[in-house]
């Protein structure tokens, strides 16, 4: 297991175990701290294949090696289906709208030039297809303002029974409070957070400087504490 | 005077610390100021446990793979002339 997911877990089991308390809670919160500052990355470590077995395939697709695409397909279809269907309406659309993307990345194979990672060209073509179905549709209602404001009462989680007892809830909610983020704030959270690009490859996807990449992914991430916060609330009553 | 400074640090660079994005002397500073700051150190636990939750998010949520479809349409799709020029046969 990766250190940093190792540190989090120990984070997570301290957490999960009632009675201990805050002192075990701090020292594993520490240990996560000092584990993630031997790292720069900081993250999860994700399953990319080696980039020169990669390169091979992506040239062998550009002259016009079908298989050799297909291999792509296979190494990063599920990923990419999973960022989708965090941006699109159903799970119908988000499998539309991967085969349309690598569709697109077919098509288009000749015109990769290798300055960034193939996956990060491949996002970008996923999440222009999603947005341009998005803007087809009427705007959803359930969208949350961005209130990253913390709250006055803001719990400490590492306290919060909740977090402790149920998390399935925990989980559906988290899920609930991402969803509801406006889109151009959703999507720098699902790469950067939940899929584990670097800010540099995030930020390269969604086609922004990393200054304004960062400011709506922390807006982000505020965004679903507070919402998160007043379910902890909620759920205290 | 340093403590000010120090919250302040910590309020602005929270994200980056847990990033791995801040630099070591920034880095001890914010530790170091989390461990006195009643609210600083909740805050720090409070979205370090954020981020782990949400790592835990990227799951897979359908047990069926989608390559085979993308397999299939890939393979409807007629030939681009510069693949044809490239005489690659299909798969």
């Amino acid at each position: 297991m990766a250190a940093p997911l190792r540190a989090l877990q120990a984070v997570s089991e301290a957490f999960a175990s009632a009675g201990e308390g805050r002192a075990s809670a701090r020292a594993a919160w520490q240990a996560s701290a000092h584990e993630a500052s031997r790292h720069p990355s900081g993250r999860r470590v994700v399953a990319t294949p080696p980039a020169t077995d990669e390169q091979q395939l992506i040239e062998r697709a550009q002259a016009g090696d079908q298989p050799a695409f297909e291999e792509l397909v296979r190494r990063h279809a599920d990923r990419l289906y999973a960022v989708v269907l965090r941006y699109v309406a159903d799970v119908e659309e988000a499998e539309e709208v991967t085969q349309e993307a690598f569709l697109r990345a077919w098509r288009a194979i000749s015109d990769f030039e290798g300055r960034s990672q193939f996956f990060t060209w491949l996002y970008r073509i996923g999440i222009n297809e999603a947005k341009r179905r998005a803007e087809r549709r009427p705007a959803p209602t359930t969208v949350s303002s961005l209130e990253d404001e913390p709250l006055e009462d803001a719990p400490d989680w590492s306290e919060a029974p909740a977090l402790r007892a149920e998390q399935g809830e925990l989980r559906r909610e988290l899920e609930r409070a991402v969803r509801a983020l406006p889109v151009d704030y959703r999507i720098p959270l699902i790469l950067r957070d939940i899929e584990g690009l670097s800010t540099e490859e995030a930020a390269e996807v969604m086609g922004l400087g990393e200054v304004a990449f960062k400011s709506r992914l922390h807006r982000a991430r505020l965004a679903v504490r507070r919402a998160m916060d007043e379910y902890f609330i909620e759920a205290n009553r | 005077m340093r403590d000010r400074l120090d919250h302040r640090l910590t309020q602005r660079h929270v994200f980056d610390y847990l990033d791995g994005e801040l630099g070591e002397r920034r880095q001890r500073r914010l530790r170091g100021h989390a461990d006195l700051c009643r609210d600083c150190g909740a805050t720090l636990r409070t979205l370090t446990i954020l981020l782990w939750e949400l790592r835990e998010l990227s799951a897979p949520e359908r047990e069926m793979s989608v390559v085979p479809g993308v397999l299939r349409r890939l393979r409807q799709e007629p030939a681009l002339p510069w693949q044809l020029r490239c005489g690659h046969s299909r798969p």
